[in-house]
């Protein structure tokens, strides 16, 4: 029974073109919002048109291609003398021109990447000469230069880079807009049933709870399902553009999202449909739902107000253990590597409790609102005589 | 076979059922019938479990009604709907499957219904693009179509017009052909009076009379009687009949159920013609007004004064 309840609201919602187009839009927003800044930006110019002057020596073009970043080439113009370079890149024919002695002429800032290259080539041409003169043979020369591993940075201060910070946030706007757009959907998706009047039928039939369970089930998977999508499309468009490095927390953070998530949304999920019944008009609904939106965006606010500035105060100590703000708080928690390990399971399992629980508690509400004509109020709806 | 017996529900001070039983059985064509605010509505869905009862017992073959038992039942609410925003090959089909019957076999029988109201071409369509009157077919379709062998209808002839009420008696009359034990209200009594096989009246939460529709109709303690002689010749009535109305030289009388016939014509001049005489059974209306003490339409419009919405219909 549960299934077909299921199934049905998976055909009728996933076909729909509004979820259809609203999961494309997502996610071509999200692939933008990342790709475009590194495309667009100074230092993902990726492809560098160099000048050089003849009869200058340094062997550059050979070596500039191997030293850059995998994501960068340059391809070099040679031109008669410094001043012919020089209105070229004026004229915008090429990027930069490197003149005799040591000399970058650029219009604008340059890439940091060339740049540094560059500087590094003829520090190293430069030693090259000296130790050939010195007398050492080209083995040892080469033996002398080669590259050091690489520097190693340990900081001790605690202070954590941006990265993980910027996945915490990433995965609480992900959850808020997941629970966010279900909820909408399970609210209107109620109202409809009890104003057509075909709950009715359906009652005569099937159980309440077994309705409710269908609905959540079903909407959950189709939120998994655009956020998996969205999460993909990020992951891969970094991987393409290379936009930022992943934290080592990120594997965590997409599991402890991923179960929260559905923990979260049984919670969620059941009390936006209880309150899609309660009401007898979209207007309705709006207020019947009021108390969850404000509980949704007060735990939204807790992460950006008290959790990221101090992940492991008090407060958010708390609110890792309540159901309704431990779906939102314990996945940026993780991704600022702030929590106390015990802490996860912990918390999961009171969010899944709590879901459970609240589960229980709407089917007896949804139980006593199907039927009733006009709009209640939770008050009413509790006391209210149960269905089956 | 249906058997409810003694049902009482209060809301706070409304007594919404006072003691209600019945008994429906298969291959017959039960009318439940009483004012609005009788207490149909409330019976009905304490059959689906959809009231609770304070006391009293809803039987099929027997069984306490459970889940299992209830998903060969049918149900058309008074209150219609479908989803109306999904196409009605698949309501069909869904609703079908609710009622544990497979895939296939629920989408075969939503194209034989589909096809049987002629709607097989619109079988993609959303219900809201179909006419108020193919909306209400499907309606009735989605209470048939996983072949109910209890069918419960709530006011089903409500709202249709005189070829709907000729389509939906044919169909109900063809589900209790089929054997299934059909069971419908409704609170225009002369409207389905003939299509019964058997009558249950209610009023004020209580059923009042039940039987067969004869014997409902026989329940009344006194018969019509119409005379009218050729060339508007008037007679004396006998001394127990009660003179209704004479017009147009028709003379409606009601005489105690006891009067013989024959008696009564050979108290009509003997010479004169007589151009027609019936002697019947009162019709349903009359009967409930004998056996509950008030007209329907009394009881409605009391009904509608003190109207406790949640009392039901």
């Amino acid at each position: 029974m549960i299934r077909i309840v299921a199934m049905r609201e998976l055909r009728e919602r996933a076909l729909k073109k509004g979820y259809l187009i609203g999961t494309a839009i997502t996610v071509a927003i999200v692939v933008a919002a990342i790709a475009l800044p590194t495309l667009l930006g100074s230092d993902g110019d990726a492809h560098h048109r160099i000048g050089l002057v003849e009869g200058h020596a340094t062997p550059i073009e050979a070596e500039l291609n191997a030293h850059l970043p995998p994501n960068h080439d340059a391809e070099f113009t040679t031109f008669a003398d410094d001043a012919s370079a020089r209105s070229a890149v004026i004229e915008g024919t090429v990027d930069a021109a490197l003149i005799p002695s040591s000399t970058l002429l650029t219009d604008g800032p340059a890439s940091l990447a060339l740049r540094t290259t560059i500087d590094r080539l003829l520090q190293q041409s430069t030693l090259t000469g000296a130790l050939t003169e010195a007398g050492l043979t080209t083995a040892q020369i080469q033996e002398a230069l080669s590259a050091p591993s690489p520097l190693e940075v340990i900081d001790l201060s605690g202070d954590e880079d941006d990265n993980p910070f910027m996945i915490a946030v990433f995965a609480t706007i992900l959850l808020v807009v997941g629970v966010q757009m279900s909820g909408a959907t399970l609210l209107s998706g109620a109202l409809e049933e009890k104003s057509s009047r075909v709950v009715e039928i359906l009652v005569s039939t099937a159980r309440p709870w077994q309705l409710l369970a269908g609905k959540v089930i079903a909407t959950s998977l189709l939120s998994m399902v655009q956020l998996t999508l969205i999460v993909a499309a990020v992951l891969a468009t970094n991987r393409v553009v290379d936009a930022f490095p992943l934290p080592e927390a990120t594997g965590a953070v997409l599991a402890v999202s991923t179960v929260m998530l559905l923990a979260g949304f049984m919670f969620y999920a059941a009390l936006f449909t209880v309150a899609g019944t309660l009401a007898s008009s979209m207007e309705d609904a709006q207020s019947t739902a009021g108390p969850l939106y404000f509980a949704m965006w007060g735990a939204y606010a807790a992460v950006f107000f008290t959790v990221l500035p101090n992940p492991s105060g008090i407060i958010a100590q708390i609110l890792t253990f309540l159901p309704p703000t431990a779906p939102f708080i314990v996945p940026a928690r993780v991704a600022l590597g702030e929590i106390a390990a015990w802490q996860v399971p912990a918390s999961i399992a009171v969010t899944i409790i709590g879901a459970l629980f609240t589960l229980r508690i709407a089917g007896r509400i949804y139980a006593a609102s199907l039927l009733a004509g006009g709009r209640l109020t939770w008050k009413g709806a509790w006391k209210a005589e149960p269905i089956r | 076979m249906l058997a409810v017996n003694g049902l009482t529900k209060r809301y706070g001070d409304v007594v919404a059922l006072d003691g209600v039983s019945l008994i429906a059985h298969p291959g017959r064509l039960l009318g439940f019938l009483g004012p609005n605010g009788s207490g149909k509505t409330t019976t009905m869905r304490a059959v689906f479990g959809l009231v609770r009862p304070d006391s009293g017992t809803v039987r099929w073959n027997d069984r306490p009604v459970d889940t299992e038992v209830r998903l060969r039942f049918g149900y058309m609410p008074e209150q219609r709907g479908l989803y109306p925003r999904m196409p009605i090959g698949r309501q069909l089909t869904f609703l079908s499957r609710m009622h544990g019957v497979s895939r296939e076999a629920s989408m075969a029988a939503a194209r034989t219904w589909l096809e049987r109201l002629g709607l097989i071409d619109r079988v993609d369509d959303q219900l809201s693009a179909l006419s108020h009157g193919n909306q209400q077919r499907v309606q009735l379709a989605s209470a048939l179509v996983h072949e109910p062998d209890l069918l419960v209808l709530d006011e089903p002839f409500s709202g249709l017009d005189p070829l709907g009420v000729q389509d939906m008696s044919e169909i109900l009359r063809e589900q209790a052909n089929r054997g299934a034990t059909v069971m419908f209200s409704s609170h225009q009594l002369e409207l389905v009076e003939e299509l019964c096989d058997d009558v249950v009246i209610i009023a004020q939460g209580r059923d009042r009379l039940h039987g067969t529709l004869d014997e409902a109709r026989s329940a009344a303690t006194y018969r019509n009687v119409e005379v009218r002689l050729a060339g508007g010749d008037t007679f004396t009535p006998p001394p127990e009949a009660q003179v209704i109305s004479a017009t147009n030289g028709m003379t409606k009388l009601r005489v105690p159920v006891a009067t013989d016939a024959r008696a009564l014509i050979t108290q009509l001049p003997p010479h004169a013609t007589i151009e027609h005489l019936s002697f019947a059974a009162p019709r349903l209306t009359e009967v409930f007004r004998d056996v509950v003490g008030a007209s329907v339409e009394d009881l409605e419009a009391e009904h509608a004064a003190e109207a406790a919405p949640e009392a039901g219909a």
